[in-house]
């Protein structure tokens, strides 16, 4: 899990099947050690996964991949550089368990990463 | 499923391949490609920072695959090493990615990289991981070479 670890949300907002999520990025996570020495970017499999969790915590539930459709990395995400993120997903439920996701990651001018996926609850 | 041999690169020699450092290197063998499929392994260790419940979770597989992709790209790296100006290879997209089983802590996944298209400045690559006859997950995955400065070497 990333939340609270490698991301914190510090503000929520919640319209129909659409979450806004502002999170801040926890800087010095050990992470960044390797990816990369002396030039901090967060992994895009991160990215990802904070999708992911964002519409899990929105869910009140835990969440799993069972496909990725497309996922776009359009510009690499400073964490030095990029204080708060704005990650917006929409939520649509497939059935009792599955929910299909298109979400972004991006700050107040720059697009960072969009995905489309499907997700299932997980225990 | 083909019968690997034993590989021809190991950890840490496949650093001179990967931007990645520990604790984020995520394959740690590369066999050579055969057919135009080349081979990577992941000994999944108990101090894998990606480990979620005692498994690979589901960005740790990923990560193994873009990371098996960038190795199979290994020119990108020969630039890295002989060019001041530094270049890297980074995944811009993945593409239909289905995921199928899990990997626990303690097993080894394999994986398996097929290049598609390539260019000077960017590669499509069909991956695959898996442990035997199963397969973990599978996808496309886009990569392209771009200028950055980084102090992995």
């Amino acid at each position: 899990m990333l939340i609270n670890n490698f991301f914190k949300i510090k503000e929520q907002k919640f319209e129909d099947e659409k979450a806004i999520f502002i999170i801040k990025l926890i800087e010095n996570h050990s992470i960044y050690i390797g990816h990369f020495p002396g030039n901090p970017i967060v992994p895009g499999v991160c990215s990802i996964e904070i999708i992911k969790e964002c519409a899990a915590y929105y869910l009140k539930t835990h969440l799993k991949y069972t496909s990725i459709e497309q996922c776009k990395f359009l510009n690499p995400i400073d964490p030095l550089k990029t204080e708060t993120l704005i990650v917006s997903i929409n939520i649509l439920p497939i059935n009792e368990n599955e929910y299909s996701l298109s979400g972004t990651i991006m700050d107040q001018n720059i697009p960072f990463v969009i995905i489309k996926c499907k997700t299932i609850k997980s225990l | 499923m083909i019968k690997l041999p034993e590989p021809i690169i190991t950890y840490p020699a496949i650093l001179e391949y990967l931007p990645q450092r520990p604790p984020m290197v995520m394959v740690d063998s590369y066999y050579g490609s055969f057919n135009d499929e080349a081979y990577t392994s992941l000994y999944i260790s108990p101090d894998n920072i990606l480990l979620e419940n005692d498994e690979l979770s589901g960005m740790g597989m990923m990560d193994f695959l873009a990371q098996s992709g960038i190795v199979q790209m290994g020119n990108m790296t020969f630039i890295t090493k002989f060019s001041k100006e530094s270049k890297m290879g980074v995944i811009c997209q993945f593409k239909n990615f289905k995921f199928y089983s899990t990997a626990k802590m303690g097993e080894t996944i394999f994986g398996k990289v097929k290049k598609t298209f390539s260019n000077a400045t960017m590669a499509s690559l069909d991956v695959e991981a898996f442990i035997g006859s199963k397969t973990l997950l599978k996808g496309t995955i886009n990569a392209m070479i771009i200028n950055n400065k980084t102090n992995a070497d």
